[in-house]
């Protein structure tokens, strides 16, 4: 699926700009990653194309079709999300979170008595294993798992729903060098092989220069870099990123 | 170094004002109330049985009355006469038979003279036959209790969904549940079991209806605050992968609020058995009806039984409604 921003801004209601004037495209199936120090626009971007935040000017397009607010009644299943703040449950399974990211494509009755489909419990249960957490922990609540597994579980639930384009927002913020890659290395494979588009805010250079096909900078709301990841200097975008 | 920014101040005028205009509610209300003969009442009766008080005939009063409340009655008594078919042959289990003799003072019809007559009755005596009829008429404070709860639940959920800001059809229907749950919530259960015992008769009916339309309002209210206040990040996580009302409510709100609801029904219920005492006293069904018959006849040893028997009930639910409510804690 691709994504299509034109003259994007964002004023806040206290009148921080949090975009400014940002146009960008996003071809099918790219892993893109977006840069910049806190403050910068990078949630901002990602809430907008999410439907989470209406611009105050400019328009989202997906696959050439206008993107309007999901709090309109227009939800996206084929978008996943993880969120920085994660938005899981914390009182309900690591397993009920997963399955919520299904929770658009399986029958209405079956995600309301929770008599899932075998399917959608199957990939739950690999998806889950996948991003290396452990087995046991599947039928925890979330409140009793730590940052960074709670992290991951956020990824499951955003993979869940097998969407074409995957918004995340500093999605291994919380993990170590080890786990990060691994759960890129997750992202990276659907992105590969279903033709995934990623767009995905990351603090980490090294992590952007291995994975990103591109890699954006934002500074104060304005692209200031846009182009293939050995094309930007390390220092430069160690700083962006600070 | 010069701090440009100042540490934000706890207090302000607004608190000083509102400060002095509750104190000043609140001593005009003690006047009207006569707190200062309320305190130095409850002082002597408290003081009064460690020698220290003055004169306390609110003590002296209050012991009296809990010292006629034992012995409690346990057995029950039936006179034989007042058996149809009876015999003592075939005794019913754990019965038995006793015989008292008692003088009374009669008029004798012949003389208009007052006479002393030896009068003897033979009785059937249960001896658990109060206990027996006491527990039965609890059990039947329990059911009205519950099915008062379930009541309330039925009415509630609706009254929630309707009222809680994140799924309101509009400010209209919300204004609408959230006003009616106020209203059954102001209506108390004696008030409207008078008036039900009127419609329905006496009995557990007008019992049932009373306590589970004024819990609807209390449970209504709590559940939909407990929609509002719970955090609506996830919800609009679940809605936005494509979870409709039905579902994002299950997935990311029912979880949030499963552990409130199950707190305040269990509220309800330990509630309702002690309300379900009360609105028996008007004819309401249960226990209070008992308890009110025996006070008026001025029997305080079955009024200690029946008081007894609440008390066990009451902590008995409340021991159960809190294992339940760990083990919803650890399954949510």
């Amino acid at each position: 699926m691709r994504i299509r921003m034109t003259s994007l801004s964002l004023v806040h209601v206290d009148g921080r700009a949090a975009l400014d004037d940002v146009s960008l495209r996003v071809p099918s199936g790219q892993f893109c990653v977006v840069l910049g120090p806190s403050g910068a626009g990078k949630s901002s971007l990602l809430g907008v194309i999410g439907g989470s935040l209406a611009p105050t000017a400019g328009a989202v397009w997906l696959d050439d079709a206008p993107a309007g607010l999901v709090a309109h009644g227009r939800a996206r299943p084929a978008i996943g999300q993880i969120h920085q703040s994660l938005a899981l449950v914390r009182q309900s399974s690591a397993a009920e979170n997963i399955m919520a990211g299904a929770a658009g494509r399986m029958a209405v009755w079956r995600a309301a008595t929770g008599l899932y489909p075998a399917w959608a419990k199957e990939r739950a249960v690999r998806l889950h294993l996948a991003l290396g957490l452990d087995g046991n922990d599947i039928s925890r609540s979330v409140s009793a798992l730590s940052g960074g597994q709670q992290q991951r579980v956020a990824i499951a639930r955003a993979l869940m729903g097998e969407p074409d384009v995957l918004l995340a927002d500093e999605p291994v913020s919380s993990l170590d060098s080890v786990t990060s890659r691994q759960v890129l290395d997750v992202i990276r494979e659907r992105q590969r092989t279903c033709g995934m588009t990623v767009v995905c805010a990351l603090h980490q250079p090294e992590l952007a220069r291995e994975y990103a096909d591109r890699v954006v900078v934002m500074e104060a709301g304005r692209i200031v870099f846009d182009g293939a990841p050995g094309d930007y200097p390390v220092r430069a975008v160690r700083q962006a990123a600070a | 170094m010069t701090v440009a920014v100042a540490f934000p101040r706890r207090f302000g005028w607004r608190h000083a004002v509102f400060s002095v205009l509750a104190l000043a509610l609140l001593a005009t209300s003690a006047v009207r109330m006569d707190i200062g003969r309320l305190v130095r009442q409850v002082t002597d009766v408290v003081l009064a049985p460690v020698g220290l008080g003055g004169d306390a005939p609110g003590s002296q009063a209050l012991g009296e009355m809990i010292a006629r409340l034992v012995p409690i009655q346990v057995s029950d008594r039936q006179a034989i006469s007042a058996i149809p078919g009876f015999d003592a042959a075939n005794l019913p289990l754990f019965t038995r038979i006793e015989t008292t003799r008692e003088t009374v003072r009669e008029i004798d019809p012949a003389t208009l003279e007052p006479v002393a007559i030896d009068r003897s009755t033979t009785w059937l005596v249960h001896p658990f036959g109060y206990v027996l009829q006491v527990a039965d008429e609890m059990l039947e404070t329990v059911e009205i209790a519950v099915w008062g709860t379930l009541l309330a639940i039925a009415l509630a959920m609706p009254l929630a969904l309707a009222g809680a800001r994140p799924l309101a059809a509009g400010k209209a229907v919300r204004g609408a549940a959230r006003g009616l749950s106020a209203l059954l919530r102001a209506v108390p259960e004696l008030l409207s079991a008078l008036f039900l015992v009127a419609a329905f008769g006496f009995g557990p009916a007008a019992g049932i209806l009373a306590l589970g339309l004024h819990a609807a309002g209390y449970l209504g209210r709590t559940i939909a605050d407990a929609i509002e206040d719970a955090d609506q990040r996830p919800i609009r996580a679940v809605q936005a992968m494509g979870a409709g009302a039905l579902v994002s409510f299950r997935l990311a709100i029912w979880p949030q609020v499963r552990a409130p609801f199950v707190s305040a029904a269990f509220y309800i219920l330990d509630r309702n058995v002690r309300a379900a005492t009360v609105v028996g006293l008007v004819g309401a069904g249960g226990i209070g009806q008992e308890l009110k018959g025996r006070m008026d006849m001025f029997e305080y040893g079955h009024v200690g039984t029946i008081l007894i028997a609440i008390f066990l009930v009451v902590v008995l639910l409340d021991r159960i409604a809190m294992r339940l409510r760990q083990t919803s804690h650890i399954h949510s």
